[in-house]
């Protein structure tokens, strides 16, 4: 009788301490290990969930710049019965794919990268502080990054999915307007291969624009009422915000990131990412800067501490040809 | 088979000569620089007037085509030599000349975007001055910064432009490449309080045709040494006198320590011949400049009444 008893007893223990599969199980991803069902959003370009700067690899390895290499962030995966918040296991499924219309360049539609992540399945764990966790590493290309986790619990029923946003971006570059320095520069980042969607830069590159400006302006006038008779520098001396203007071209993206006006986010520029470089027209007849000047812009660049330019490009191609603008790091 | 061998070379010699980089330029440091600094001082505006020479020694393999120095804020009237012109750096208090007056590129050299050579480079052998600016701040130690002609290829390439800069070393300012020195500029000076003829009570009496000499004691403080001073370097009024038999303090009687204001901190006392001091009816205070052994600009001034003036 006893043991009838107990075993009773047992069953309706075990009865009543069954979990039930009281609603459909959801998931949701969080930066950090720890869990809540409703993690707070990070703040920055894209308004989006999660935000982390993209990678960088470039065969122009630059000492300076803090983001060479891989750019990663953990992501931890937590499943939950939405009404008592208890954790459960569930076996997921994480996907990443870059958002259309964000990043950039009019080749953002259908060919920008979507990172990688290190695994993509897994089961989620009932122990807070061992979570499930994903490593995605972030393309070179700045953008929005959908990241969808998929699955089912474990009586094999679908979970609620879930996505989360992350923001690949380079934080805090500033859109230059078309003209700086009261008229002595030029911002004209269209072509016909993007928007003018690349004018962005940190606040220092673009002081350190307009200081060049206005030191070229500076030097070219003084110099002119210095050798006024000079045939070499009279030709074109200006008198006023008439003379040549330096334009640039190729700037930085919104949100940083690899600069691409190709159509497969792969070079002809390897930089333009972190908001510290700019195409400078040289030879384009509608904002030529004309040999005798030259000496004096490139004073002028040297003098707003940018590195020594380069000059390039297509020399065939006079709308092409620049020089390639490197700003304080 | 050996056309095949054949056509393997040819593509890995294309691949070369597709690949090949453009030599780098030498860095602009291959010139052998002295620079002379000349230093005035006009006590009516209260102003050091420095005139700097770029002297090019003839071993010089580059012509010297910007030239810059650093100071403390502020400097007014900046001169240049002709050809040359001058900007004030972003980077702040850093002045820099450069030979800015282009020569037309030679018949038949194709314009690709590049700087042409100057027409007025300081060449191997030969000297520039006219480098000039005022400043109201004494003369001490600066650096200065010489920059050789080194022409940069152009890039056939927006990503060889990119590259070129990394691999041939021409990241950085100008300030972290080129031949620095030190030469003299202004800097920031260390304020001292001085007793003429200690313990007189400014203004003190100066009569101008005194043919002896006049005390001066440079307080001590708690935070001035005043044995950290170097006799040698100190200048009094107008007429820029030195101190009359400088040598170790206490050695001579001409630069003693004592504590002349009993404050308990020891003053340096020093003598300047009083007609050298060049005291005029007009004046009304006498400067005394100078610099510590480790090169630290003092000044100091004392009220006087110069006498006898109507």
């Amino acid at each position: 009788m006893k043991k009838i008893s107990a075993l009773l007893f047992a069953a309706l223990v075990g009865f009543l301490f069954i979990p039930t599969a009281s609603a459909q199980l959801q998931v949701v991803l969080s930066r950090a290990p720890v869990f809540s069902h409703n993690p707070l959003p990070d703040t920055g370009v894209f308004g989006a969930d999660f935000v982390m700067p993209p990678s960088f690899h470039s065969a122009d390895d630059r000492p300076g710049v803090p983001l060479l290499g891989d750019s990663t962030m953990p992501l931890f995966a937590f499943c939950f019965d939405p009404i008592t918040f208890i954790l459960q296991v569930c076996n997921v499924q994480l996907t990443v794919h870059a958002e259309e219309g964000s990043g950039g360049h009019i080749n953002h539609v259908a060919t920008r990268p979507d990172g990688t992540l290190d695994h993509d399945t897994g089961l989620t764990t009932t122990d807070p502080s061992n979570p499930l966790q994903f490593m995605y590493t972030a393309p070179d290309a700045s953008g929005v990054t959908d990241a969808t986790l998929t699955g089912t619990d474990s009586n094999g029923n679908p979970i609620i999915p879930v996505t989360a946003t992350i923001g690949v971006e380079i934080d805090g570059l500033i859109a230059n307007p078309t003209s700086l320095a009261g008229g002595l520069l030029n911002i004209d980042s269209s072509s016909t291969f993007h928007d003018n969607n690349n004018i962005y830069s940190t606040t220092t590159f673009s002081n350190q624009l307009q200081f060049m400006a206005i030191d070229f302006r500076f030097r070219l006038v003084a110099q002119c009422i210095k050798t006024a008779p000079d045939p070499i520098t009279a030709l074109n001396c200006p008198t006023s915000v008439t003379g040549p203007v330096p334009n640039m071209s190729a700037m930085n993206l919104q949100a940083g990131g690899l600069f691409d006006i190709g159509g497969d986010w792969n070079p002809p520029h390897h930089d333009h990412r972190v908001g510290v470089e700019g195409d400078m027209r040289i030879t384009n007849p509608r904002f030529a800067i004309p040999a005798p000047f030259r000496i004096m812009l490139h004073d002028a660049v040297i003098d707003a501490a940018m590195d020594d330019p380069v000059a390039g490009e297509d020399f065939a191609d006079s709308t092409a040809n620049h020089w390639h603008l490197v700003g304080l790091p | 088979m050996k056309r095949l061998i054949g056509l393997s070379v040819m593509f890995f010699c294309s691949f070369l000569v597709a690949n090949a980089q453009t030599p780098c330029p030498p860095p602009p440091n291959q010139v052998t620089v002295t620079v002379t600094a000349n230093v005035s001082f006009d006590s009516t505006s209260q102003l050091y007037t420095y005139t700097y020479t770029l002297a090019s020694d003839q071993s010089s393999v580059q012509d010297i085509v910007s030239f810059a120095v650093s100071f403390e804020n502020s400097i007014n009237n900046i001169a240049d030599p002709n050809g040359w012109d001058h900007g004030l750096m972003f980077t702040g208090s850093t002045v820099r000349w450069s030979a800015d007056v282009a020569t037309p590129f030679p018949p038949g050299v194709q314009d690709q975007g590049h700087v042409p050579p100057s027409a007025f480079p300081v060449k191997p052998g030969t000297s520039m001055t006219g480098f000039s600016f005022t400043s109201p701040k004494p003369p001490g130690p600066v650096k200065y910064y010489v920059h050789g002609y080194s022409p940069i290829p152009p890039q056939t390439s927006e990503a060889d432009a990119e590259q070129f800069s990394t691999v041939c070393g021409l990241k950085g300012t100008f300030l972290q490449r080129g031949v620095t020195g030190t030469t003299s500029g202004p800097v920031n000076f260390v304020s001292v309080s001085i007793s003429i003829k200690p313990p007189a009570a400014p203004p003190v009496p100066m009569n101008i045709g005194d043919r002896g000499v006049t005390p001066v004691a440079i307080l001590g403080s708690s935070t001035f040494d005043a044995s950290t001073v170097d006799i040698s370097s100190l200048l009094l009024g107008p007429g820029n006198a030195t101190v009359f038999g400088p040598g170790s303090p206490g050695s001579n009687g001409q630069a003693d320590l004592e504590d002349v204001n009993n404050d308990g901190f020891p003053d340096l006392v020093v003598h300047f011949r009083s007609q050298q001091i060049g005291v005029q009816c007009t004046d009304t205070s006498l400067l005394l400049t100078g610099k510590t052994k480790a090169g630290t600009p003092i000044r100091g001034s004392e009220a006087i009444q110069p006498t006898p003036c109507q």
